[in-house]
């Protein structure tokens, strides 16, 4: 069943940086769980990463067997599960902060809206690779890509997930740029949603949210409350200097100033304890696996790969771009997660689905089906 | 495929590529645009940041130290800091409450469902109990118990309850001395806590990390005194027992080494428990033998005769006529108990006549009188290290109306504290040299090594060793057969005294109240070679009040004990002939191995009649150790110190014969 072809290109780069980026995640991760793996060495959430992490390793080699034109077929399929349980969450989603995200499934809770994420890019792929959209389509050929897109985010903005849902918005209107977008329906999208930002800042936003993007203008007014985030965060990135203060040293991350500091603001732990060095090493990573993976979105042998490909890595690019700035304190605070470094079961999961799925388009760019 | 397909699929190719340069771009740019904000905090700004971050990450803290321990001149202790640890949960740390609850319920003694309901509350601070004892907190703090915590309090603790209660004083709840000995030697005893670098987490609480653990509390000086803890509860016991038989308000007494002017102990009745000082009336925290104010009476004879003796107006052997018990005096008449004639200066003190008096200070004169009470050191403070003293009450000389000071030459009109006529009469036993009585010895550290001896007080000869002496010697005459102090002789020492009978002044009257008196001796022993000297005040006794029927036999029970527990040589072949042996002494540190030793180095030649030794405050092991070197078996019953034992220390008894020993935990 395995073609000498489908090894033969097998883009080893994209799994080695994967590789690499994964442990220094879980280097990372060690360290702003110390706390936790001191209390409890057996049972905490480092523990639990791993596991996800071999369960994701699992999903990988899934991703990689199925060849990806089949996920032309499922694609409605899976979407229509994604937006199921998306549904089912918020009835019956587990109530944690005041959202409900996450669905019980059996002692594992998982996030139906991370695996809304690759659904939706299945479906926009399959929708914008099939033979009857034009570059430049009309709108009437934009308008099914657009309910694809917005029925998700307005149920995952429900739970409410804002950086999730703006995710996904994002990933789609990445795809349709790639389709190619009129300029009078960019300047058209554009003046709606200069306008729309007033009602949409006083009606949709609520109250925190509005805090957290006018707490990225001036956090020092409110240092202890809404600021503290950002406050602390810069204090752990700038207080880490050039070299970083070493391996377990992290002040901030042990004494417990940063909140959140497994999952979103996992970044700043590492430049703490990293430095300035360390940085410039996890960027310089992340870029070049967008760059393999851009690689294999330009070799693709169809259009459906090409776009399943270009989504995917529209949202590991986009995730890692927002969530390092929301951490080095130019964007708001939305909970968006660093890919392969924060804590996260199905987050990783689908992010180790997504490089599978890469690995697929590639690996079987010179295998053609009989017609 | 047709070729309109292949020119779409052409253009589409080309637009695509187009828009992964972007995408490439655009992500490459940010990544730079992210490493640039990076280095600018890190690297530009870094320094900043990190002030910042040392600045809400490390906070001074305070290494909490006991109050010091005040100990007596054996050592024992009479005030202890203690640590009160409380306990408290942290919620967010305990993944099993029920297991918890099952460990801590044991050792507090509290339900374990109501303990389980308190651990699984989910709030980051709970009291789970406040006020544990040392072995509570001992076995919490060794199960390790995973978000329980231990908040330490701070305590104070009088391990003999009321003993000495005004001389030691206590300590208020913000843990400040406010009486006797804990307010003057505040200072000294309330040490300022070191300062530490400690780091302070998210939540304003103090981490510690392995390489700089939480500090000990510790406890550097404590403060030993001269006072005996044996000697103060003699003195105390015997007290309470006359004012207890007189039916008397109150009583005070004072004994002082006679040589170095030592306070050995300082009794009051009623006594108060620092304990529960809050429970006591006010009125019974102060520390009457210094602060109260009385009219002596004819103890004050003592220093008449001293002034006399020293202006040579009158020698010792020469005569007085005393009127047959009445004198007029301006418009007063001035009584003696027992009328007599002719008298000499001796005996005018040895019967205690007041007319004699009267006629020694007139021919003596007021100034001098004056000068020489002045030089005994009454009208002003004795300076003694004990808050709230009093000068007493002496007018200036000039101010006397002839009928003022020839009362005062028997003590009425003056005033006086119970400290001032012990250390006046002390400055009489010691030769002539007045010091300045002392409570404290020295600073120690925590294990009661020394630190550093305090400076005695200042010392002023204020009479001539040859009056001295003859004074001594009449003195000695007054407890003898016919002398008013009878009851004061001991039966294996010499001794020396003076009584004194003072009419109490109504204060709503402004006049003699006709029934109330004060009971007073003043004496020392050995009279021929003076260690200890006392002074014994009991104020209002009921029915016959005079100073030798209440006050001495106060003295006599505090000396017949005392003089053998210091050591002193009896000096004198006892009343009844028979040969009482010497008792032992304990002044060493009373850890057991020196506690042994020093039994064995003092213990005389074994015969088959063995003395008893004084076991009291000894640990178990060293008073069997003690008693089988005697020769002695021992019958234990409780654990602890030695607080009982029957036959007590000093008796004789056959070889091999049980002591019961009574322990308690002090």
């Amino acid at each position: 069943m395995i073609d000498r072809r489908l090894v033969e290109n097998f883009d080893w780069s994209i799994l080695l940086l994967f590789s690499i980026i994964g442990c220094l995640g879980l280097v990372g991760l060690y360290s702003a769980l110390y706390l936790q793996i001191q209390v409890n060495p057996s049972h905490n959430l480092f523990v639990k990463q791993l596991v996800w992490f071999a369960m994701g390793c699992c999903c990988l080699v899934a991703a990689l067997l199925v060849d990806y034109q089949k996920l032309r077929e499922w694609g409605p399929w899976i979407y229509a599960v994604g937006v199921a349980a998306l549904v089912l969450v918020l009835f019956v989603g587990g109530e944690v902060k005041g959202s409900r995200r996450w669905l019980d499934l059996g002692g594992v809770n998982v996030q139906p809206s991370e695996f809304m994420k690759i659904a939706l890019i299945i479906q926009l792929a399959r929708y914008f690779s099939s033979q009857d959209i034009p570059p430049y389509p009309g709108l009437g050929r934009l308008v099914p890509a657009m309910v694809f897109a917005f029925v998700p985010a307005l149920l995952i903005l429900l739970e409410p997930d804002l950086g999730t849902s703006l995710c996904l918005l994002i990933v789609a209107g990445t795809m349709v740029f790639f389709i190619g977008l009129r300029w009078r329906y960019l300047v058209t999208a554009a003046v709606i949603g200069l306008v729309s930002l007033y009602p949409i800042w006083h009606y949709v936003l609520k109250d925190y949210q509005r805090q957290r993007v006018l707490m990225v203008l001036s956090p020092e007014k409110d240092p202890t409350g809404k600021g503290y985030h950002i406050i602390q965060s810069k204090v752990a990135v700038g207080s880490g200097m050039l070299w970083g203060k070493g391996f377990l040293n992290g002040t901030q991350n042990k004494l417990k100033f940063l909140p959140e500091k497994h999952t979103d603001f996992i970044f700043s732990v590492w430049a703490e304890e990293w430095g300035f060095l360390g940085c410039v090493v996890l960027i310089c990573l992340l870029a070049l696996l967008i760059v393999a993976c851009i690689r294999v979105a330009l070799r693709s042998k169809d259009r459906f790969g090409s776009f399943l490909v270009v989504g995917l890595t529209s949202l590991i690019t986009w995730q890692l771009l927002i969530n390092i700035g929301m951490v080095l304190g130019l964007l708001p605070v939305v909970g968006i997660t660093l890919p392969f470094v924060s804590y996260g079961g199905s987050s990783l999961l689908m992010l180790c689905v997504a490089v599978g799925l890469i690995e697929n388009v590639s690996m079987r760019r010179y295998v053609f089906h009989p017609p | 495929m047709t070729s309109y397909e292949d020119g779409k699929r052409l253009r589409t190719e080309a637009r695509f590529r187009r828009c992964c340069g972007a995408l490439l771009v655009i992500g490459i740019l940010v990544c730079v645009g992210l490493v640039c904000r990076a280095g600018w905090l890190q690297v530009v700004q870094g320094d900043k940041w990190r002030e910042i971050k040392i600045g809400q990450v490390q906070g001074s803290f305070q290494v909490p130290v006991y109050r010091g321990t005040i100990r007596d001149g054996q050592g024992r202790p009479l005030a202890l800091g203690v640590q009160k640890g409380s306990l408290y949960a942290d919620g967010k740390l305990i993944s099993d409450p029920v297991g918890t609850a099952r460990v801590l319920a044991p050792v507090l003694g509290e339900s374990r469902r109501e303990l389980e309901g308190k651990l699984s509350a989910k709030k980051r601070f709970v009291w789970i109990k406040r006020g544990l004892s040392s072995d509570q907190l001992r076995r919490v703090t060794e199960a390790r118990l995973p978000g329980i915590g231990v908040q330490m309090e701070w305590g104070r603790y009088y391990p003999y309850g009321d003993l000495a209660g005004q001389v030691i004083g206590f300590v208020g709840v913000d843990g400040k001395g406010l009486e006797g000995i804990e307010k003057i030697y505040d200072g000294l005893l309330r040490q300022d806590p070191r300062k530490v670098i400690a780091f302070r987490d998210g939540g304003r609480r103090r981490v510690w990390f392995r390489d700089a653990s939480p500090p000990v509390p510790e406890e550097r000086y404590g403060l030993r005194l001269h006072l005996d803890a044996f000697l103060q509860d003699t003195c105390e016991a015997a007290l309470e027992e006359a004012v207890r038989k007189h039916g008397a308000r109150a009583g005070e007494a004072v004994l002082l080494d006679a040589r170095d002017f030592r306070v050995l102990a300082m009794a009051h009745y009623p006594s108060f428990n620092p304990n529960a000082y809050a429970s006591a009336q006010p009125d019974q925290w102060r520390n009457r033998v210094v602060a109260d104010v009385f009219e002596p009476g004819s103890v004050l004879k003592v220093f008449l005769m001293a002034g006399v003796l020293e202006a040579g107006v009158y020698g010792p052997e020469q005569l007085i006529f005393c009127e047959e018990g009445k004198m007029r005096l301006a418009s007063h008449t001035i009584h003696d108990v027992h009328p007599h004639g002719w008298l000499t200066v001796r005996d005018v003190l040895k019967v205690s006549s007041n007319i004699g008096a009267v006629k020694l200070v007139q021919a003596l004169g007021p100034r001098r009188y004056y000068d020489e009470l002045v030089q005994f050191g009454f009208g002003r403070k004795t300076g003694v290290d004990l808050p709230g003293e009093s000068g007493g009450l002496l007018r200036p000389y000039a101010q006397w109306r002839p009928v003022d000071f020839a009362v005062a030459s028997f003590g009425q009109g003056v005033g006086v504290t119970t400290l001032q006529l012990a250390t006046a009469v002390a400055a009489v036993a010691n030769g002539g040299v007045l010091g300045s009585p002392r409570v404290a010895a020295s600073v120690v550290n925590a294990e009661n090594r020394l630190i550093k001896a305090l400076p005695p007080g200042p010392a002023t000869r204020v009479l001539s060793g040859k009056t001295a002496q003859y004074l001594k010697e009449m003195m000695e005459e007054v407890v003898q057969p016919g002398g008013t102090g009878t009851r004061a002789a001991l039966s294996d020492y010499t001794s020396a005294g003076k009584t004194g009978t003072a009419q109490v002044a109504d204060r709503s009257t402004g006049r003699y109240a006709p029934d109330k008196v004060t009971s007073v001796f003043v004496g020392f022993a050995p009279a021929t070679h003076p260690r200890l000297a006392m002074a014994v005040v009991v104020h209002e006794p009921k029915g016959e009040g005079y100073g030798g029927v209440v006050a001495a036999p106060v003295f006599r029970h505090v000396m017949e004990k005392a003089l053998p527990y210091l050591g002193v040589p009896p000096d004198k072949e006892p009343d009844d002939g028979s040969n009482r042996p010497r008792l032992v002494r304990w002044e060493e540190d009373r850890d057991s191995a020196g506690e042994i030793s020093a039994w064995q180095a003092e213990s005389p030649p074994r015969g088959e009649q063995q003395v008893i030794p004084d076991l009291r405050g000894l640990s178990l092991k060293a008073a069997v150790a003690v008693l089988k070197s005697a020769g002695l078996e021992a019958a234990p019953q409780g654990s602890g110190r030695v607080v009982h034992q029957e036959p007590g220390p000093g008796e004789q008894a056959r070889r091999g014969a049980v002591v019961a020993i009574r322990l308690k935990d002090l």
